[in-house]
């Protein structure tokens, strides 16, 4: 149906009537997924560390990475993770015995994004930790509770609903970002557009697809997180 | 939801009207000057001198071009990406950017016969690697740039995989990084571009496919008959005279057997 | 913050000063034509930010509007363009706007400008929604009870309040916008990361990539930062308390 839509229109949605475009497209998405997924993780996890060590003393290091990760462009920090950073590691061989890069494009594209999108929950986390009210936290202590088990009990579980409209605005940014891994060739869906719209030369239509596709999946998360939020609050 | 589909609906329907124009040799005529989107990193055919300047052999043809039209010469640099679409919303009148003459790029853009050169995707190997033929790449990795038209039909025939990149310096980094075995690219270009010791870990061992190998076109914008006319009589005179032979021997370059054929043909 | 400013200015530095001896000279031979990328991109932002801020105000607004078309289709314009990644909105400037318009060329430099503005426009109207939503009712009763018309109101009223809360929000979406100007290099601007590029390809000598990134990303961040922390301290004055997120 839609071969015939581009033979008596123009209108060329390749992605869906050709089979290797259609199957790319796929393939695309689906690692969209995963190195969000991964992201999300890693990025949520660097956040509640880096949130958790403010009292400490590492609180200036981890200062220093959130302002220089901050401050700097993305796709430069891409590029310096793949093209500068990895020729200083040591090197692996593979299965055919040649001496390959330790770690590969997708691998770094998670580090770097999530790096950055670590500095933004580091952030968010911090400010959720200080809403708790100090009465709450006395009330554990005058009861006996070890530091940790406050922490786990009271501070964490308040701070993170707290945290979770904040945090879902950090997500959909990492999810953006994502699209820019296409520079260290990781073939996320903006790579495979690319790719297809230079064969097909249908940029509009390749165009709207993303759009749509980035428009779904942000509006998507938002609606999981509030579903998420709501949950909670009945805690 | 409904808002939604409305919205990306409109935006549908405003990006598939395209703009008119009227004939692009009165336009050149009358703006007094040629645009032609060409390669900035394609050494011999486009590529930057040391002062900046984009110089090469279809930088010098395009020249000829200008000349016969009688206005002047000004030069963009694109890349496989980009330079259909830079013709089609006339950033640039013509497209002399090493660009393969296939049916598919016939569907939306005009290319005169005859073709005006002709070369193969190899791969520039690296010598660790001990890759001798096509069918060593299988299952191996190899770097390319986004968007040329052979990576699809040459990986898949050999079954290998590919990660591009935009660029040629960020493509030979990764080549340089053993990131892949191997760079698919033009013979011609890589022979040319890979002089220097940091380069001695490499070869090209294999020789480009002849059903991969194709001939090169100049782009025109659709419908333009009076433009596509006038180049397709100037790349025979260029042939019959033999013009390009000259300019491969000014640049260093064997004489590729394509235009050697279609100088001897052309007589 | 001079803390934190300095010691990174010093880790880089050391970093740079450590490595191989031929990067150096390369770095001070480059950094006049770094500096005049690096302009191209400063230019670009307050560009993007000016348009984005004009047309931003007036959508936000309408977000509001009693017309529940207006307002809906304000609401959906917004959400629209603030999800869009930045390089698929730079794309879509860059392809489907015409480079010739009856005469007037459109360059890339411009194309990347609007298609900065298409997202500062719609954080700017959310913005602007969430500054109107802070702005409590009375302050618009007192007003009118004063006997002020709407547009008195809003002028002398609403907009010195609203200014001063919308400042902290657009100062962060500003430094988002400088780093992501970088963008632009995709689309054909010949800005710092362009010429870094090109740096690269005439100079690749491989100790000299990792200071090269380091040294750009640092020009960004010396720019940057000042900025981030006073918008920090803005916004502390503001709320009396902790900062807030954003």
């Amino acid at each position: 149906m839609f071969y015939d839509l581009y033979l008596n229109t123009g209108i060329n949605f390749s992605i869906i009537y050709d089979t290797v475009d259609r199957e790319d497209m796929i393939n695309g998405i689906l690692l969209e997924f995963e190195l969000i997924g991964w992201c999300v993780l890693l990025s949520t996890i660097i956040g509640l560390v880096g949130a958790a060590l403010q009292k400490t003393r590492c609180k200036f290091a981890i200062d220093l990475y959130v302002e220089f990760f901050r401050n700097t462009p993305l796709i430069i920090q891409l590029f310096f993770f793949y093209f500068a950073v990895s020729p200083l590691l040591p090197m692996t061989l593979d299965e055919f015995g040649t001496m390959v890069p330790l770690i590969g494009g997708f691998t770094w594209a998670v580090i770097a994004l999530s790096l950055n999108a670590g500095v933004y929950n580091i952030e968010t986390f911090r400010s959720g930790i200080d809403s708790v009210s100090k009465e709450l936290i006395d009330t554990g202590k005058s009861l006996g509770m070890k530091p940790w088990l406050i922490f786990y009990k009271i501070t964490f579980p308040l701070a993170f609903r707290v945290s979770l409209p904040a945090l879902t605005n950090n997500m959909i940014l990492l999810i953006r970002g994502t699209t820019l891994a296409y520079v260290i060739a990781v073939p996320e869906i903006l790579y495979v557009s690319n790719q297809i719209w230079t064969q097909q030369s249908n940029v509009p239509e390749m165009m709207v697809f993303l759009l749509t596709f980035y428009i779904l999946l942000t509006s998507g998360f938002a609606y999981l997180m509030r579903k998420l939020e709501k949950k909670l609050s009945y805690v | 939801m409904k808002k939604l589909l409305l919205a990306v609906t409109a935006m549908a329907l405003v990006m598939t009207v395209t703009p008119a124009s009227a004939d692009a040799i009165d336009d050149i005529k009358a703006k007094g000057t040629l645009t032609v989107g060409v390669k900035s990193d394609f050494k011999p055919y486009g590529y930057r001198s040391a002062n900046g300047d984009i110089i090469g052999i279809e930088i010098d043809l395009a020249n000829k071009i200008a000349n016969s039209l009688g206005v002047e010469l000004k030069v963009i640099p694109v890349v496989a990406s980009n330079r259909i679409q830079f013709l089609q919303n006339g950033k640039i009148d013509l497209i002399m950017a090493t660009m393969a003459d296939t049916k598919k790029r016939r569907k939306v853009i005009d290319i005169p016969k005859p073709n005006y050169y002709s070369s193969g995707p190899t791969v520039l190997t690296a010598k660790q690697a001990k890759i001798k033929s096509w069918d060593a790449l299988q299952d191996r990795t190899v770097c390319g740039i986004l968007g040329a038209w052979y990576n699809k039909s040459i990986s898949t025939k050999f079954k290998f995989k590919m990660i591009d990149f935009k660029t040629t310096g960020e493509a030979y980094k990764a080549l340089q990084d053993s990131r892949c075995v191997g760079f698919l690219y033009e013979d011609i270009t890589l022979l040319a571009s890979t002089v220097g010791s940091e380069w001695d870990a490499f070869e090209m061992p294999i020789s480009s496919l002849p059903s991969e190998t194709y001939a090169w076109g100049i782009g025109v914008k659709k419908g333009e008959t009076r433009l596509v006319e006038l180049l397709s009589k100037m790349t025979s005179s260029w042939h019959k005279d033999g013009t390009i032979v000259g300019l491969e021997k000014q640049y260093n370059l064997p004489n590729s057997q394509f235009i050697l054929d279609s100088h001897k043909s052309a007589k | 913050m001079y803390k934190v400013f300095f010691s990174v200015i010093a880790l880089v530095a050391g970093v740079i000063l450590l490595s191989d001896p031929i990067v150096v000279p390369l770095l001070i031979k480059w950094t006049p034509l770094l500096a005049l990328g690096f302009v191209d991109n400063i230019l670009i932002s307050v560009a993007s930010m000016s348009i984005g801020i004009l047309l931003g105000v007036v959508l936000g607004s309408y977000q509001y509007h009693k017309n529940s078309v207006v307002s809906g289709s304000a609401i959906v314009t917004t959400q629209f363009f603030r999800n869009a990644p930045w390089i698929v909105l730079l794309f879509l400037c860059s392809y489907l706007i015409p480079y010739n318009i009856n005469g007037f060329i459109i360059s890339d430099y411009v194309k990347s400008i609007l298609g900065f503005s298409l997202s500062m426009l719609a954080n700017v109207s959310e913005i602007t929604r969430g500054v109107l939503a802070s702005i409590p009712k009375s302050q618009w009763d007192g007003g009118f009870s004063l006997g002020l018309k709407k547009w008195q109101v809003i002028l002398l009223i609403i907009l010195p309040q609203g200014i001063k809360r919308a400042l902290p929000p657009l100062m962060n979406i500003y430094t988002v916008l400088v780093s992501s100007t970088v963008l632009a290099s995709i689309v054909g601007v010949h800005e710092i990361l362009a010429i870094t590029s090109d740096i690269t390809a005439v100079d690749d000598h491989p100790a000299f990539f990792l200071p090269l990134y380091l040294y750009v990303m640092t020009w960004f961040f010396i720019f940057c930062y000042p900025i981030s922390c006073w918008s920090k301290k803005l916004e502390l004055q503001l709320t009396g308390a902790q900062s807030s997120i954003k």
